[in-house]
């Protein structure tokens, strides 16, 4: 996305349903 | 004088045309037009711009793909690095809450059905590919 909307740290995404969530790790637990 | 001066800008064919065609109308309004006419624009530098279609890679870590919707030659960039996986969406996915909400589009999405259906297919991807956005 933009980065004038972009959040500072990427996140991966679940599924949900007939939608998407994301995951932000912000542990870093999945590595950078 | 361009931005980067000595970059190579490798950039959607399809937008280009279709942005350098708009610019040309009577019509148009200024914002339609800008992106023709500002300074890093590939038609003053031709020997600096590179046009691309459909998937594109580039230094062996990324590859451009189509996500057209927000605009007709709109491109994602699909980065793929020592293990890692991650997906520069664009203007593909402008906001967080197009996430949860990926049918939602920018008031300046050129076709909505195509955008959303462009959305759907870079979040599936983030999630069938491990990919961070």
């Amino acid at each position: 996305m933009p980065a004038h909307f972009a959040p500072p740290h990427a996140a991966y995404v679940k599924d949900k349903a007939d939608r998407f969530e994301l995951d932000w790790d912000f542990d870093n637990k999945r590595g950078r | 004088m361009p931005t980067f001066p000595n970059a190579k800008y490798v950039m959607s064919r399809t937008d280009h045309d279709h942005w350098a065609a708009l610019a040309k109308k009577p019509d148009t309004e200024v914002y339609q037009s800008t992106p023709t006419t500002i300074p890093y624009c590939p038609s003053s530098r031709p020997r600096r711009a590179e046009f691309v279609t459909g998937e594109h890679g580039m230094c062996g870590c990324l590859t451009l793909k189509p996500a057209p919707g927000h605009t007709p030659g709109q491109i994602r960039v699909d980065l793929d690095s020592r293990g890692k996986r991650a997906i520069f969406a664009g203007d593909a996915l402008h906001n967080p809450v197009q996430v949860p909400l990926w049918k939602w589009n920018s008031r300046f999405c050129e076709d909505l059905d195509l955008a959303r259906r462009s959305r759907h297919t870079l979040l599936a991807d983030c999630v069938e590919q491990g990919r961070r956005c």
